[in-house]
């Protein structure tokens, strides 16, 4: 059974059409990369997912229960969510931020799993843990940012260009922290982009998006059988070899 | 002019019944509210009839230099005040807007009967002296221009400056009719307060000013007061005008403020006001030399009405070395009004915290209100301080309850700009990843943005702190108390260190209420992020 699942969604803020009947699913342990050009609804498709955007038509499943029905507020805590500048709170000590979602749930030893999820972003605990936001470089900003997403061992991980803000080499070190996390975890995540280079590298699934519609959709491996028309194009701009 | 200050008066009037007559209705042995005016000789009869009334054995509420005739009118009409000293001419014209006809007796019947009728005030009989508007020259200005009447005035008036009080410019029985009657046109009017009056006439800044004919500054000062040829000026007997209800209940004491009826002579009155303008004498000790004088002495002076405590005026010495000697002299009474002058701007400053904070939030939330809810608060901050104060009078009285309202309203804006833009500014970024990991809006207010914002807000309730401690020293006009006390009654008796000793402390206060929040915004800064705010 697909893990989330996505039924001709449609939103639009006044004129402007966000989504146009999109469908998706994305399958337990994938990783779904979604990729495509400011505008292209990517983010608003990703953020109906936990409920931060209400859609205007169409429906979207969660663990086989459509959102609608559930409380956004659980909802949300029970799917990690990463977005592209961290957005950790800054008065509050990393681990705090680690420990966040656990807290939120009333578990009994919060700061227990906020230190795990550290210690598995690769940030030790005993140096980082009492650090403010602040005092860390942008990269290991990111990583803080992960490890609150998934210290409450979510099923689900949401990531809207989590890395999009860092420099080259912090990047591809993040992006290789992050596929290790996956496997490591097991955790089903949807990954939003606009590197389709960035996506074929971390994700198992790819939906190029194109107006509030999906362009093309494959398994980032054949994404190289189907390179025509707008992906191609893509493909070409992102410079990747596939 | 006329015409729009009766109007005036009468709208207020109308619009805010006396709220309080009630409520002070239900208890006979208040205290009996003595008030007066603004300027030295109304100071010395209040205190005279509260000596008296004190020495029968009444207790007395003393609310020296409330303001002028319009504000002290509302108060005693709202039954906030039960007796002040007024003039008859006072009333006639400026209250009632009517022209002389006739003499003392005639104005005095008329006032009395007007009074009566329209708000159920009573005037006892006239104390015995009559203090007229008298319009006076530097003594050897006039006799170089050979000047004796104010229809010799007409004459060169297009050749000379006056200066006078703002009371007398705006009003029927003033400036306006006086330049009618005689024709006179000044080549350039200054409002100038009592207290600069002499000084800018000794400095040649102006050449002729308002005084009252019993002043001692006249003889101080050696001025020239021009004869009143045309009879202009209606006579101005000063007696005891009562509140209703003070009158209606309080029957002995009426009694005992009537002994003083015809009892008081011109000569004694400026003797008197002599000792307190050129002696520096204190008020208290003056009214109780002038009963004694009278044979109505009771060897008690109440020490509250001179404001600023014993006298100021030393022996000429700059004000710089005698400031420190007098108000350690007074420090009892200057430490209690610094207390009150606190606890009028704390009052104030904590209700529009506890309005000001929660609103800041909602309007956060209903963005739409948002700019129309600052607007106003914009606007009541730029209402004058004193009309502000002034306007609190008619819907809440006399005394503390209105200094604080308008403090009030004062302290509104900064608050409320500072909760709003603060929280709206306290880490966006945070705030959506927080409610995107399943955080409530509550969680989200105050564990996020209540901690980012409290410097900021903290801002704000420190201006609006500082504001606040200045602005309540303007409480004192409406009779709140405070630092404004001696700043007031200095400004009336020409006292530069007695204003000084109120000025001073309230500026000192600031700098302290300034320097305490700073230290408190420091300490309520979030840590982490702290050295990056800054």
């Amino acid at each position: 059974m697909a893990l989330i699942r996505i039924e001709g969604a449609e939103k639009r803020y006044g004129s402007t059409v966000a989504l146009d009947g999109v469908s998706l699913r994305v399958e337990a342990g994938d990783c779904l990369g979604l990729v495509g050009e400011s505008g292209s609804g990517k983010t608003t498709l990703l953020r109906s997912i936990n409920r931060l955007t209400d859609l205007d038509a169409g429906r979207v499943l969660v663990r086989g229960e459509s959102v609608d029905t559930l409380d956004p507020v659980s909802l949300r805590r029970s799917i990690g969510y990463v977005q592209q500048d961290g957005g950790l709170i800054p008065h509050w000590t990393c681990l705090a931020n680690a420990s966040l979602v656990p807290r939120l749930l009333g578990r009994g030893d919060a700061t227990g799993h906020g230190r795990r999820s550290l210690e598995a972003v690769g940030l030790g605990p005993d140096t980082f843990a009492d650090r403010y936001p602040r005092e860390l470089s942008g990269g290991q900003r990111q990583r803080v940012a992960i490890a609150r997403a998934i210290a409450a061992g979510p099923d689900i991980l949401l990531m809207d260009e989590p890395f999009g803000a860092l420099d080259a080499i912090t990047r591809s070190e993040a992006q290789e922290a992050f596929i290790a996390l996956r496997k490591s975890e097991g955790v089903t995540a949807v990954f939003v982009t606009h590197d389709l280079g960035e996506a074929v590298l971390v994700a198992t699934h790819i939906a190029v998006m194109r107006a509030g519609g999906v362009a093309l959709e494959a398994p980032a491996r054949e994404l190289a059988d189907s390179a025509t028309g707008y992906a191609a194009e893509l493909l070409e701009k992102s410079g990747v070899a596939l | 002019m006329t015409a729009v200050h009766r109007w005036r008066f009468f709208l207020l009037a109308a619009l805010f019944p006396p709220a309080s007559v009630s409520v002070q209705a239900q208890d006979p042995q208040r205290p009996i509210v003595v008030a007066s005016k603004a300027f030295a000789e109304s100071y010395l009869l209040a205190e005279v009839f509260a000596q008296v009334l004190e020495a029968d054995g009444h207790a007395v509420d003393r609310r020296p230099g409330l303001g002028t005739t319009e504000i002290l009118m509302q108060a005693i009409v709202g039954g906030d005040v039960d007796v002040y000293p007024e003039y008859t001419g006072t009333g006639l014209a400026a209250v009632l807007g009517e022209t002389a006809t006739g003499g003392s007796i005639q104005v005095f019947n008329r006032v009395s009967e007007e009074f009566e009728t329209r708000w159920g005030l009573h005037w006892l009989p006239p104390l015995g002296f009559e203090n007229t508007y008298a319009m006076a020259m530097r003594r050897e200005a006039a006799d170089s221009l050979g000047i004796r009447t104010l229809s010799g005035l007409a004459a060169i008036a297009p050749g000379l400056a006056g200066g006078f009080s703002p009371d007398f410019i705006g009003r029927a029985d003033g400036l306006d009719g006086l330049a009618a009657t005689y024709g006179i046109d000044f080549r350039e009017t200054r409002s100038l307060l009592q207290a600069v009056k002499y000084q800018a006439l000794e400095e040649h800044e102006v050449d002729v000013i308002d005084a009252y004919s019993t002043d001692g500054a006249i003889s101080r000062y050696d001025l020239a007061v021009l004869a009143d040829d045309l009879g202009f000026f209606p006579p101005y007997d000063a007696a005891a005008l009562l509140g209703r209800t003070f009158r209606e209940e309080r029957p002995e004491a009426v009694l005992v403020l009537n002994r003083l009826s015809g009892r008081i002579g011109v000569d004694a009155v400026r003797r008197a006001n002599e000792r307190i303008e050129v002696d520096g004498m204190p008020i208290a000790e003056a009214a109780a030399a002038l009963l004694a004088e009278i044979g109505l002495g009771t060897g008690s002076p109440g020490p509250e009405l001179d404001a600023g405590g014993t006298g100021s005026r030393g022996e000429g010495a700059p004000v710089l070395l005698t400031l420190p000697r007098y108000m350690w002299d007074n420090r009892g009474e200057l430490g209690r009004q610094v207390t009150r002058h606190l606890l009028l701007v704390l009052a104030s400053l904590g209700a529009a915290i506890l309005v000001a904070l929660p609103a800041g939030v909602v309007l956060e939330r209903r963005r739409v209100l948002a700019g129309s809810a600052l607007r106003v608060a914009g606007v009541l901050q730029t209402i004058p301080s004193i009309a502000l104060l002034a306007f609190m009078i008619p819907v809440l009285g006399i005394g503390v309850a209105p200094a604080v309202a308008a403090l009030f309203l004062y302290s509104l804006l900064p608050i409320l700009r500072n909760t709003y833009t603060g929280i709206i500014e306290a880490a966006p970024e945070a705030v959506g990843a927080g409610r995107a990991l399943g955080m409530t809006e509550w969680q989200l207010l105050h564990r996020i943005r209540l901690p980012l914002a409290a410097p900021v807000i903290m801002a704000g309730v420190r201006t609006a702190a500082v504001i606040n401690v200045g602005t309540a020293t303007l409480a004192a006009f409406i009779g709140a108390g405070g630092l404004g006390d001696p700043i007031v009654a200095g400004l009336s008796l020409t006292d530069p260190v007695m204003i000084l000793s109120g000025a001073v402390p309230a500026a000192g206060l600031a700098l302290v209420v300034d320097w305490g929040l700073a230290g408190a915004e420091t300490v309520i800064a979030p840590r982490g992020v702290a050295e990056g705010r800054r």
